[in-house]
Order: C-alpha cells, then structure tokens, then sequence
C-alpha cells in the first residue's frame, strides 16, 4: 500500500491504523496532530482510522509559543 | 485627521469602511509577547480602537530581538503596561486595559465587552483554557501559536453553534494531555505569523473571511503553507458538554 506522507510517496508493507502509523515514525503521540487527505483526525479517532491506499498523510509538531 | 490616518487602507473596498465597523468593538489579546505586541500594534493601526491585554510578564532582554513594541528601557516592566505605553504613542486616543495573566476565575472578567479574543499565550495551558472559556462564553477567538519556523493559525467561531458542531475545538485538535513543541525562534518568524493573524482577524472584523474550520500551518524556513479542515472529535469532553446543553 502507498500513501503519501509530509508530500513524499511511501510504501507500507501492511495496513495500519493512523495510530499505529504515528507510532512506527517514532513519534510521540501527545505531541503532534495528524491529517488526513486535508482533513485533521481528532486524535481519539487514531486508533479506529485505517489508512487506505493513496491517502495523503500529514503529521505535525503541536506548537503553543507566542 | 482621521480619514488620513487610515486613507490608505480605505482604498481597498473590503477595508473602506473598516474603522467604522470596529470603532466600537473590544478586542481582547493573550499575551503580548511576540505574537500579540505586533498584532496589537496592527489592529490598532487598522483602526481597532478598545484593547484589552492580558500578560503578567515582564519585559526581559531576550525578548527584545522579536518582540518590537518593547526598548532596552522597558526591561524588568510589566509587558502589559509597556505595550499599552507603545500603543498610545501610536496613537493617543487608543483606549487600552490592562491585565494580569488569565485564569478559569477571571477570563470572563478578562472577555466581559469582547467580540473577539485573539489567543497569543505561549503556553499550552493557557491555551486550553482560552478554548474552554470562549466555547463557554460562544465568544469567537483566534489561535496563532508558533515554535521555530512552525506555525499554526485559526480562527474559532463559537458564536456559531454549526461550527461547533463541524469542527469542533482546540481540544479536539490537539488533545486534552497533549505536549507542546518548545524551540527557539526568529525575529521574522514571530512577526510574520502576528501579521498573518492581524490579517485573519481583520478579515473576520470586516466580513469578508470566508475560510471558518480552516486550520493554517505554515513552515516559515521554506516559506510554505498547508491548510486543513478542523474536525470535530465525536469524544472530546470539552466541546461535547456544550453541544448537548
């Protein structure tokens, strides 16, 4: 399966829920936000949304200074 | 002397009666930091005429290569009453209040008279409970946060019970536990995120932003920009409350 993650094409040898994806790029949960095909996924809903081939995966740092 | 003041913003058609629809509006800034001392300079200079500042800082010298309503001078000030200082020497007949930093038991105090509350805090904490106390208040407000060259901008409309409904909260975003990002910044960096806000809030003043659920995400290193819609978590405890009463 390939998505697209942060505009780069990847391929994943298996299907993966956006939790699980955010886990296997070493990232710490509590710390980013997640879209998918331009649209933010509540972090509640990660570990029931699976990825789909094609879908465009976007992962960022949360970010509170000012 | 007034029509000359904001003459040139006038000739743009969207701008033309700006100062007239804003004169009588409060706007309400979370720290005035590197965020809020340049977005307040700029509502201000737009024609926003009634400020409220909330910071309990003081001025530090780290401040001063990205914080520009700030001089050497005003190290160990109150942040506050130093940007209030800055304000009126722009213009004298700005009326701006004063605030120490916001809590649960006083940002009704804070937001009392508001339209519109601009979330510049730096840090999470404060920025959750801006979130909670607006959706509480259905007060709209502005989130702009920034750490290196990450920032992120967006408008929530509470005033509207559909975008409640469709795209939620801050919560809903980033999560109730979540940890933010702490890195260094740049000068240009804080200034232009604090202008992209200005711009976001003065489109909203003025009617004509027509993007409500989008969240902005901007890597100013590589000059960039993502946009997303904001979506509402079906299980977030600090919306759902509200769109069940």
């Amino acid at each position: 399966m390939k998505i697209i993650y942060q505009d780069h094409e990847i391929t994943l040898d298996d299907e993966l829920t956006l939790l699980e994806f955010v886990r296997s790029q070493g990232l710490s949960e509590q710390g980013v936000a997640a879209a998918v095909n331009e649209e933010i996924i509540p972090k509640r809903s990660w570990a029931e949304f699976r990825l789909a081939d094609g879908m465009q995966v976007d992962i960022f740092n949360l970010v509170a200074g000012g | 002397m007034m029509e000359e003041r904001y003459s040139r913003q006038s000739q743009l058609p969207e701008y033309a009666d700006f100062k007239d629809k804003v004169r009588d509006l409060q706007i309400g800034i979370v720290g005035v930091g590197g965020l809020g001392g340049l977005c307040a300079y700029l509502l201000a200079g737009a024609g926003v005429r009634h400020l409220t500042l909330a910071d309990s800082d003081e001025v530090s010298l780290s401040n001063l290569h990205r914080q520009v309503l700030y001089r050497q001078k005003d190290v160990g000030k109150s942040k506050a009453r130093c940007a209030r200082d800055a304000l009126n020497a722009l213009d004298a007949e700005l009326e701006v209040s004063c605030f120490d930093r916001v809590n649960a038991a006083n940002f009704k105090d804070f937001a009392t008279g508001c339209s519109l509350i601009l979330d510049l805090a730096d840090n999470l904490e404060t920025r959750l409970l801006v979130s909670k106390s607006c959706l509480e208040l259905k007060l709209d407000y502005v989130h702009a946060s920034i750490a290196a060259e990450q920032g992120m901008l967006a408008l929530f409309r509470f005033s509207d019970p559909m975008f409640i409904k469709a795209h939620g909260c801050y919560a809903c975003l980033c999560g109730e536990e979540a940890v933010a990002a702490s890195r260094g910044i740049t000068g240009p960096y804080a200034a232009t995120l604090s202008s992209l806000t200005a711009n976001l809030a003065m489109q909203h003043l003025a009617g004509c932003y027509g993007e409500y659920g989008t969240l902005y995400l901007f890597d100013f290193k590589k000059f960039t920009q993502k946009k997303f819609k904001l979506q509402r978590s079906e299980h977030c405890r600090v919306c759902q409350n509200k769109l069940e009463a």
